[in-house]
């Protein structure tokens, strides 16, 4: 008998029973705030621009540079997925 | 989604690009029908003169009063109106209308299509309805719901033949996604400056290519799709990003139902664990909320997850997460590129390199329409228009994202049986897969977010409201 599928299964198993108890308890709502897990993009949460239509962080650097760090890192990730891929 | 190309023997013969297939096929209908629903809602909220919006059925049931004005909270009878009739009408012909002209472009039956869809649109209406009760909508919403349904109606009196013409997950999904698409607002990267960047963009993509190698070279899972879609649920944004990521890899409907309830469950889990955990150990609520916001995979579990801990936490984990949520478009496009050019081709072909033409022919090409309407909306219509004119425009091009996701997702249920559910879990292997992500995931972000927000290396960010 493999040892890994009986931990993965005891553990899957409490998660759903741990997730169910705490869904029936409603434990991690605040009082005022109407939404949860089940608000899974940002658009489905009520009045979801006072959380992310703010001002952030000011700094001086141009959006140019993110742009091209976002590019940069990006395809270089995406250049070692194909290589760890390839490997055997 | 589509069955994988390597159930159909379509490993190296793609279709050769024809002109036609701009209204005959469905990955370009689908971006038609959404640009079509999205021109309409602009023109409706730009011009102030009508409101083209779909509906949505407002939060019911007792215990809605301890979360929300008590003034607000409902009972059953207590949703419906008839402000919501003629938002469920237009809902309703909107997509009846263009899901059957498009039925009808692909050559299938549009009025057999058009019969089933009013069953299909009646039964997604009660899926919308069960999801609003307050408990359930703060915890699981319609994914569940829809997938329960259909799953319960196709496993016990069986999916009614007369209802299949409009089991169209795919088109629901693509359609939903370029509708996203107009969501994903790319000019938000700015808002946590590097500091966001850093954790959101740096973490994300290492994530997934461990979970990646973790999958298929250590778990030796041989459903590709499936080992994508669940690191991209699990390192980006959970459900959203699970749907894009299993569109873009072609993957099974039930390998997207799979990681959709795993990263639900988790989502459950850690939204009320991480702060309860971040407090006892006195993590600067900072570096928690941005802990959260790069782990926790629902935005909305997010932004509580990150309330709980104060204003100042609840703001990084929005910050952080909203980056999260733009980079939605650009995985699914990488994972389209990837397994159109890597996955799936046939063995002979490997080493061989593959040609432009080759990868148009494979190319989902939904995934253009998505990142289409995201630069539109990013780069012409906030410049042009300003925030809170595009905001406008979202939040009535919501609804009809949430109505096709549902779609597709009771689509899903009603396909499938509990059997062929059964065999996703393949002993073990996916919550496995999942855990460890999340685990790395979770050691990860916090590692970047510690370097980053610490104030050791680099000084600690003001945050402006």
């Amino acid at each position: 008998m493999k040892i890994a599928p009986l931990i993965i299964g005891t553990i899957m198993v409490a998660a759903v029973l741990a997730a169910t108890y705490l869904i029936c308890g409603q434990y991690g709502l605040l009082p005022g705030l109407d939404f949860g897990c089940g608000q899974y993009y940002y658009t489905d949460i009520p009045g979801w621009e006072k959380y992310f239509s703010v001002k952030g962080i000011t700094d001086n650097c141009p959006r140019w540079v993110y742009y091209v760090l976002f590019g940069l890192w990006g395809y270089a990730m995406y250049r070692f997925w194909r290589w760890i891929d390839s490997r055997p | 989604m589509s069955t994988s190309p390597k159930d159909t023997n379509d490993v190296v013969v793609a279709d050769k690009f024809k002109i036609s297939d701009l209204w005959k096929k469905e990955d370009w209908l689908s971006i038609w029908i959404a640009f079509i629903i999205i021109a309409v809602a602009a023109v409706g909220s730009l011009s102030g003169t009508f409101e083209f919006s779909g509906a949505k059925f407002a939060s019911w049931g007792f215990t809605a009063s301890e979360f929300t004005d008590p003034a607000k909270a409902k009972g059953f009878l207590g949703i419906f109106s008839t402000a919501l009739g003629i938002k469920l009408a237009i809902t309703f012909a909107a997509f009846a209308l263009l899901f059957t002209v498009g039925n009808l472009c692909e050559g299938k039956k549009p009025l057999k299509f058009l019969l089933a869809f009013v069953g299909m649109f009646a039964l997604v209406s009660v899926v919308r309805v069960l999801s609003a009760e307050a408990t359930f909508k703060h915890y699981l919403e319609y994914a569940f719901w829809a997938l329960l349904l259909g799953l319960a109606i196709s496993n016990t009196v069986k999916t009614p033949e007369w209802l299949k013409p409009a089991l169209r997950t795919e088109f629901y999904i693509k359609t939903g996604l370029v509708i996203l698409g107009a969501q994903v607002l790319f000019s938000n990267i700015q808002k946590f400056g590097l500091y966001g960047l850093g954790i959101a963009w740096g973490v994300t993509p290492i994530v997934i290519v461990f979970m990646w190698w973790y999958g298929t070279k250590l778990l030796k899972i041989k459903n590709n799709p499936l080992v994508i879609t669940i690191a991209a649920a699990t390192s980006v944004c959970g459900t959203s990003a699970a749907i894009a990521a299993a569109a873009a890899a072609k993957a099974k409907k039930t390998d997207l139902a799979f990681a959709v309830g795993t990263s639900l469950i988790f989502t459950v889990l850690m939204m009320v664990g991480m702060p309860f955990f971040i407090k006892a150990i006195h993590i600067d609520p900072m570096i928690g909320g941005a802990w959260i916001g790069g782990t926790v995979d629902s935005t909305g579990a997010v932004v509580l997850a990150g309330q709980a801990l104060g204003d100042v936490g609840g703001q990084v984990a929005a910050l952080v997460k909203m980056i999260q949520n733009i980079l939605i478009g650009f995985v699914a496009l990488g994972i389209a590129i990837f397994f159109t050019t890597k996955v799936d081709r046939a063995p002979a072909a490997e080493g061989q390199k593959v040609g432009i033409g080759e990868i148009w022919q494979r190319f989902p090409k939904f995934i253009l329409g998505f990142i289409a309407a995201s630069m539109i909306f990013s780069f012409v219509m906030q410049p042009t228009f300003g925030v809170d004119a595009t905001n406008g425009v979202i939040k009535c091009l919501k609804e009809f994202q949430n109505w096709a996701f549902a779609l597709a997702f009771t689509s899903i249920g009603l396909e499938t049986n509990f059997k062929e559910l059964c065999g996703q879990v393949q002993g073990g292997k996916p919550f496995h897969l999942y855990i460890v992500g999340q685990i790395f995931n979770l050691i990860l972000t916090f590692a970047v977010v510690w370097l980053l927000l610490s104030g050791v290396i680099f000084p600690v960010p003001q945050i402006a409201s």
